[in-house]
């Protein structure tokens, strides 16, 4: 168990430090969409009334796609508060995409940017290698071995509780990194325990892709996939096909009038108009999460002519379980509270992730630097750049996204893919600085490294901030006062980053001299 | 360098990489005969096909534990070896009931 501990976390650390940033942040996603797209800083509550769909909504479709096979009309909510219209064909559903604001109906400028739900989300869950899903896969396997690394953790530290009450920050490095790596680890076992295995479970389908085919063998039989036949039984996904006959769309106000009779006034979200202009056309209507913690995935499907229900999904008590499960990662509900702590354990995971791998390299520094083994440089190296080199290309995202000039097209690429080119380019920077810092000085190169790197995430948090402040004009005082609690948040987070970065930079000065002294007193 | 300094270490990824596998593929077997033992025993089969897949990374997690704890390599290999034969050839040999 002692070897599966190390090894496991030797080898997925840095990407599962990766994983657990990510993760945390998009926590967050939808409050940094706020601060990356600035014309989406509006102000949206349950009170507010709700745009007419069939009066103001339907006008917009028909102006926009009156010929798209799918329409996709999502309400504003408080998180995102404003109109999203989506059309696009049965295989692409998000082809295009607009926003407007919901009270005017103006359209939004386009952000031109994937956001953090669009990017910092799915690097998350895929690390955006969509490729025969090689990223998940990737995920997948860190998640297991975060999975090992718990319980291993478990009954190799045998003296769990009384480790949980020892925390010596001022002993020496070694000692004060693994109480770090124990208390944090003990005290949020519980929820990282959840955490990763309900991040397996919901993506089931890309771990586990023959998992119906014993089950519905008759169905494959005759000739249905057993994976539509399960999806369309279990969560309700089916696909009607149209009838090629044109067909008037009824109106949209009474399908959305019937379906609230069940789920409580408010509760739809979601209108999912498949062909709408053919004569088997069928409306699908889904309800929020915000009320409970299980994801819902109930839906009501109307006939898109006559108006009337022809279909009503009730996920079963089983498949609600998965729900819950799912709710439980997918974090909807509405709740700050829970939200803030949902993203304080998931630093937390980073910080045990972290820790982990500066106790191993510290404490086989100095044996295998005698015998000349690398295993501690390379280490090193990849700690730095797993750990503040993410970090550091996360604050690039951000700086690319209030920095590069409004324009569709920037370098002869789409703007936002610039924003992603930036991510990337800053994280292979300071990987190349890991590499050379340890390399010019294999003994002390790595506190070098970790402290030049601690004051770049300084530099550049406080600079994201400036940059929103002269881009947009909200600055915090500004956004404090007006309660936009999103880029206000925002804004806060990357001040106190700053002020962690900056503390940790200057222990690590210090720091410096007193291996130097280690070092000669052992020569 | 002793051939030996080579030969120990790529044994020792290739068991670490072939138990991942093995442990996977018989979960992955599990997974199936769970869900088709839950369909037996009266569930609905979307039902007892979720079930499955949720217990799914329980089964591998614990076989993962279990393989890597063991003190005989060839122990693992031979235990996660049959269980996977055991949860692959069970449904073929069953199906046809309901």
């Amino acid at each position: 168990m002692g070897e599966l501990h190390t090894w496991a976390g030797v080898v997925l650390g840095v990407l599962l430090f990766a994983v657990f940033w990510t993760g945390s942040l998009s926590v967050f996603d939808k409050e940094i969409d706020r601060w990356m797209m600035p014309s989406t800083r509006l102000h949206w509550d349950d009170s507010m009334q709700r745009p007419s769909l069939d009066r103001d909504i339907r006008l917009l479709l028909e102006q926009r796609a009156a010929n798209a096979p799918v329409w996709t009309i999502i309400l504003p909510l408080e998180r995102t508060p404003f109109l999203t219209l989506t059309y696009g064909s049965e295989e692409s559903r998000k082809s295009s995409r607009d926003l407007f604001n919901p009270i005017t109906l103006e359209p939004l400028a386009k952000p031109l940017t994937l956001g953090a739900s669009g990017f910092i989300y799915p690097f998350h869950h895929n690390l955006t290698l969509r490729y025969k899903n090689i990223g998940a896969w990737l995920v997948g396997i860190a998640g297991m071995a975060m999975l090992c690394l718990l319980v291993s953790g478990v009954v190799i530290h045998r003296k769990l509780f009384s480790e949980f009450f020892t925390l010596r920050l001022h002993r020496a490095f070694g000692r004060s990194t693994l109480d770090v790596h124990n208390v944090a680890g003990v005290a949020l076992l519980p929820f990282h325990l959840l955490i990763t295995l309900s991040g397996l479970i919901v993506a089931f389908a890309i771990y586990y892709p023959d998992a119906p085919q014993h089950t519905y063998r008759e169905q494959v039989q005759s000739g249905v996939s057993a994976e539509r036949a399960f999806l369309g039984e279990a969560l309700g996904r089916i696909r009607l096909r149209a009838a090629k006959q044109p067909g008037e769309l009824a109106p949209l106000e009474p399908m959305v009038t019937k379906a609230e009779q069940y789920w409580g006034p408010g509760s739809v979200y979601l209108l999912r108009v498949n062909n709408p202009k053919d004569a088997n056309g069928n409306v699908l209507l889904r309800r929020t999460s915000h009320s409970s913690v299980t994801k819902d995935i109930d839906n009501f499907r109307f006939a898109s002519v006559s108006g009337e229900v022809i279909g009503r999904f009730q996920a079963s008590a089983t498949v609600n379980t998965w729900n819950f499960i799912a709710g439980l990662h997918y974090i909807q509900f509405r709740h700050d509270a829970l939200r803030w702590l949902y993203f304080l354990g998931g630093l937390g995971g980073c910080v045990v992730i972290a820790t982990g791998l500066f106790f191993w390299t510290q404490a086989r520094r100095k044996k295998q630097q005698r015998h000349g083994h690398l295993g501690v440089s390379l280490l090193d190296t990849l700690s730095v750049a797993g750990v503040c080199g993410v970090i550091l290309a996360t604050l690039a995202f951000l700086l690319a996204n209030r920095w590069l000039p409004m324009q569709e097209q920037l370098f002869g690429l789409g703007r936002a893919r610039v924003e992603i080119l930036s991510f990337y380019a800053l994280w292979l920077v300071a990987s190349a600085h890991a590499v050379w810092r340890v390399m010019q000085d294999p003994r002390l190169g790595y506190l070098h490294a970790w402290r030049e790197q601690c004051t770049a995430i300084a530099l550049l948090a406080v600079l994201a901030v400036l940059a929103n402040w002269l881009t947009t004009g909200d600055h915090l005082l500004a956004t404090l006062r007006s309660g936009n609690g999103p880029v206000a948040g925002t804004d806060l987070c990357l001040l106190a980053a700053a002020a962690l970065a900056l503390l940790a930079a200057h222990k690590l000065r210090r720091r410096v001299p007193q291996e130097e002294t280690l070092e000669v007193a052992h020569v | 360098m002793h051939l030996r300094d080579v030969i120990q270490p790529a044994a020792t990824a290739t068991h670490v990489v072939g138990l991942c596998a093995l442990a996977y593929f018989a979960s992955a077997q599990l997974v199936g005969l769970s869900g088709l033992l839950a369909w037996w025993a009266g569930m609905s089969q979307g039902d007892a096909v979720m079930l499955a897949l949720m217990l799914g990374f329980i089964y591998l997690l614990v076989l993962l534990l279990w393989g890597f704890s063991c003190e005989r390599r060839r122990n693992a290999w031979l235990l996660l070896g049959g269980l996977s034969l055991l949860a692959w050839g069970t449904p073929l040999l069953l199906q046809g009931h309901p």
